[in-house]
């Protein structure tokens, strides 16, 4: 028992690794820190209790307080976002985390190393439901003007509502560990399967939205809606057992209070039994996998001659595609840039059909999209041209390798630059391409908008040198300053200094080109002003010729950067 | 013929109060195992980075097989091959991958490469693992990959940083054996160890390594012939030497405290660091005329 506690406690320290001795920059970031989530905490109990206002009726309690269902429901939906975030916390726990390494070396056994992490998981999830059902149950509990036995209830409720789902994601860890395994090995799958499941979230959510805003506004209000689903909504949180218990502490009769806490210790000691017995399986199990040596499919490779270019650009390929994490942070923004970039199009199109029309018959221009589109583009080309800046820090301690290979560091600095490069561009590409497909944003005004060809080019050529100077200033950033010691021989999965000054500098370029655009947009009413009003909407009559310039000598200089300067820098970096 | 060749090498590292590596001179010939022995921080692996072209070196001059490290990097790097102390490999590709990987950089033809790779394979008994995922291997794995790849253009000189360490007994026995085979072939091995058995019954000379200078230069078939234990010889020079080390560390400490007092701690640091500079500008205005060991 004594080992247990001392591997809690090391657990513990680990995570809190607590410096004894604080800079003033350090005290000021604290307790700016803890200001902001003292902000944020006491908004989401305001919030919460205006909404948890909406479910109480205390004039007609018999035919419309919905306050029983509310408590029902607030459990099952903490439950169900503790179950969601305890499946990757085990996994973290038991199965890929390096901490265990480090227990395993000490003096105890499995079974303790087993126990003192379930402990430290559950005492950890305690700490969650605190954060996140405490203010939720006080904010209920003054929204409903509970008495005072109401919270001496509470700390009963954030003991025990952990327990089920811990046994739930005890139940899908071991299916989790082999699809994480699964994963491992299938990097552009994982990503893949991300990127359907964020997509799929958004149509999901504003499906739910679009439901809720027709209710609301076919019912007048969501007071109306709720007394129109009494019955449903009682019937419905009848259904929920487990999650019922706990609202019986404080919302039923006394012996039925009573029984439904003999129920909630004995049903958490059952599963909290339950979840120990399936966890030290699938820990077990993780343990067996690990020594065995786990290993991702690849396929056996032939002896055959390749040139050295491509020897290097295939690594750099299958270093990023075989990691998940790496796919993710290359791909997903370069993904996702065409699909913004168009639904943006549409929706400003339909918005401003109006104008359109009016322009069109002006002269005969196309769409508002290239404005908008030019924005968007100026924003997500660097978040995605950011990876580049990470170019040298992910090599980690095989940064040696780069220094002994017999291949020109220009070669090497120009293959990192091409694997950063090539996809934004394409995404570029693609973004323009959509621009360019005819639509009717009105059925009604009967017009049909696209992009020019001569807009096209321009936007192409703009957000081509944009990516070329970004990914060329990424890369050079990290030659000169990589953090490859930090990185080892894992994988980069934070940001990086370098990292956010790519992505800061895109948003500063980003917005400048945003405000210049929306000013040339506007210019003819500023036609008469003066000063400084008068300066800016000058320069955004220009501004297409200003990013034009601006784009091409961006490009030029950060790649004379990179090419001339960056192989010098490389042969002196000391790692 | 030297494989070999280290003039005058000086290393001192950007801001770093003392210098690395101070006039380095050495040769290592064609069929000859070299150590290069020397406590932690003596500037082993400083050296031995400086001299494959890790990190660029202060002052002095690197030839690999007559070519000029510096001038002619392309064919110098040709002729070597490197096992790092710290057994990183590309751990997302398998190890054929990996193998193969560096055969293309060092353009080795298929038939060629093949032959080695299941050579080599067998001599360090990989076939089985050959096609998993570095990631999955273990540290002696990693090391003989490493290992692997770093033979696979069979180079004239063969570098090893600390090549036991974290090898089990097999494995040790296997590396020195293919040290040995290596040498014979015509091949020079220059490695770095603190492992004085190892040095003692593998190498045909060495140099002990102390405070980033040569202080010994030895001569192992003699020091096996007159049966002198290298061992009680490496504590005497280098007790020696980390006392004199460490009184100058002293002297050094005492002085930077005394500037700090009279100019504040940043620019007593400054001071330091400009006099070391100093230092080693007259160190190799004086010393760059001397022949190699």
């Amino acid at each position: 028992m004594k080992s247990i506690w001392t591997l809690i406690k090391i657990q513990f320290k680990s995570r809190v690794a607590l410096k004894k001795e604080k800079t003033t920059r350090e005290r000021i970031k604290f307790g700016l820190t803890v200001a902001l989530l003292l902000g944020v905490f006491g908004a989401f109990i305001f919030l919460y209790y205006l909404f948890a206002g909406q479910f109480i009726d205390t004039i007609n309690p018999e035919a419309n307080d919905l306050s029983y269902p509310f408590l029902v429901f607030t459990i099952l939906f903490f439950q169900a976002i503790q179950t969601v975030f305890l499946i990757p916390s085990l996994l973290k726990r038991l199965d890929i985390n390096n901490e265990r390494e480090l227990l395993l070396k000490l003096p105890v056994s499995h079974k303790q190393i087993f126990a003192s992490k379930v402990i430290v998981a559950y005492i950890l999830e305690v700490l969650f439901a605190v954060v996140l059902l405490l203010p939720i149950l006080i904010a209920f509990g003054i929204a409903s003007s509970m008495h005072w036995g109401f919270y001496l209830y509470i700390p009963l409720i954030l003991l025990f509502a952990p327990a089920l789902p811990f046994f739930v994601a005890s139940l899908l860890l071991y299916p989790a560990m082999k699809l994480v395994q699964l994963m491992k090995s299938r990097a552009i799958l994982t990503s893949l399967g991300f990127l359907i499941g964020l997509i799929g979230g958004m149509a999901l959510y504003i499906f739910v939205m679009n439901t809720i805003v027709g209710h609301l506004t076919a019912e007048g209000n969501f007071r109306l809606t709720l007394n129109n689903n009494v019955t449903g909504i009682r019937n419905t949180a009848d259904l929920f057992f487990p999650q019922r218990l706990f609202a019986n502490l404080v919302g039923a009769d006394a012996i039925t209070a009573l029984w439904s806490f003999f129920a909630i210790l004995g049903g958490s000691a059952l599963f909290m039994a339950l979840s120990y017995f399936i966890g030290s399986l699938a820990y077990k199990q993780s343990y067996q996998d690990e020594r065995s040596g786990f290993n991702a499919k690849t396929t056996p490779n032939s002896f055959k001659q390749g040139s050295p270019r491509k020897a290097t650009l295939t690594k750099e390929i299958k270093n990023i595609f075989r990691s998940s994490n790496y796919t993710f942070q290359l791909f997903l923004v370069v993904i996702i840039t065409p699909m913004i970039v168009f639904f943006v199009d549409r929706i400003s199109s339909a918005t401003f059909f109006e104008s359109l029309r009016i322009q069109q018959q002006a002269d005969n221009a196309g769409s508002v999209g290239f404005g908008i589109a030019l924005f968007v583009l100026m924003i997500l080309i660097p978040l995605s041209a950011s990876f580049a800046a990470s170019n040298i820090t992910r090599e980690g301690h095989n940064v040696y390798h780069t220094k002994l290979i017999p291949q020109p560091f220009r070669t090497q600095i120009l293959t990192k630059f091409f694997i950063v490069f090539v996809p934004v561009a394409v995404s570029a590409i693609i973004s323009v391409g959509v621009l360019m497909i005819p639509h009717q944003p009105d059925p009604i005004a009967q017009i049909t908008v696209h992009l020019g060809m001569l807009d096209a080019l321009f936007l192409l050529f703009v957000a081509l040198c944009m990516t070329a100077g970004y990914v060329a200033l990424g890369t050079y950033l990290d030659i000169k300053r990589p953090l490859s010691n930090q990185v080892g021989e894992g994988e980069l999965t934070r940001s990086t200094p370098n990292i956010n000054f790519v992505m800061a500098l895109g948003i500063v370029i980003g917005s400048a080109i945003g405000i210049l655009t929306i000013f040339g947009n506007f210019a003819h009413l500023f036609e008469h002003a003066h000063g400084f009003v008068r300066f800016i909407t000058s320069v955004g009559l220009y501004s297409q010729w200003i990013f034009f310039c601006f784009a091409a000598l961006f490009a030029v200089g950060m790649c004379a950067l990179l090419f001339v300067d960056g192989p010098k820098k490389y042969g002196r970096l000391e790692q | 013929m030297a494989t070999l060749k280290v003039q005058n090498l000086f290393k001192h590292y950007k801001n770093a109060k003392y210098i690395s590596a101070r006039n380095i001179s050495f040769e290592v010939q064609e069929g000859e195992i070299f150590g290069f022995l020397g406590i932690n921080g003596a500037g082993k692996s400083t050296t031995i980075k400086s001299i494959t072209g890790i990190i660029p070196f202060t002052a002095g001059k690197v030839e690999i097989c007559g070519a000029d490290l510096s001038d002619d990097p392309m064919t110098a790097k040709s002729n070597f091959g490197f096992v790092p102390d710290n057994h990183a490999v590309y751990d997302k590709l398998t190890g054929v991958e990996y193998v193969n990987y560096l055969a293309d950089l060092y353009k080795v033809p298929s038939e060629e490469r093949k032959e080695r790779f299941e050579s080599l394979c067998k001599i360090f008994n990989m076939e089985h693992a050959v096609n998993n995922q570095i990631m999955s291997y273990s540290h002696g794995m990693k090391q003989k990959i490493s290992i692997i790849g770093a033979l696979i253009h069979s180079p004239k000189l063969w570098i090893l940083d600390e090549p036991m360490v974290g090898l089990d007994p097999q494995s040790i026995f296997e590396v020195k054996n293919y040290m040995r085979e290596y040498a014979r072939a015509g091949n020079s091995v220059f490695f770095s160890s603190h492992n004085l058995d190892t040095v003692e019954r593998l190498c045909d000379r060495a140099v002990i390594v102390h405070g980033g200078r040569i202080i010994k230069e030895i001569d192992l078939a003699e020091y096996r012939k007159k049966k002198i234990d290298l061992e009680k010889e490496f504590i005497e020079i280098t007790q020696a030497e980390t006392k004199k080390q460490n009184e100058h560390k002293a002297e050094m400490k005492k002085r930077e405290e005394e500037l700090a007092e009279q100019y504040g701690r940043i620019k007593a640091s400054r001071m330091i660091i400009n006099e070391v500079k100093e230092e080693l500008i007259n160190e190799i205005n004086l010393d760059s005329d001397k022949d190699p060991v």
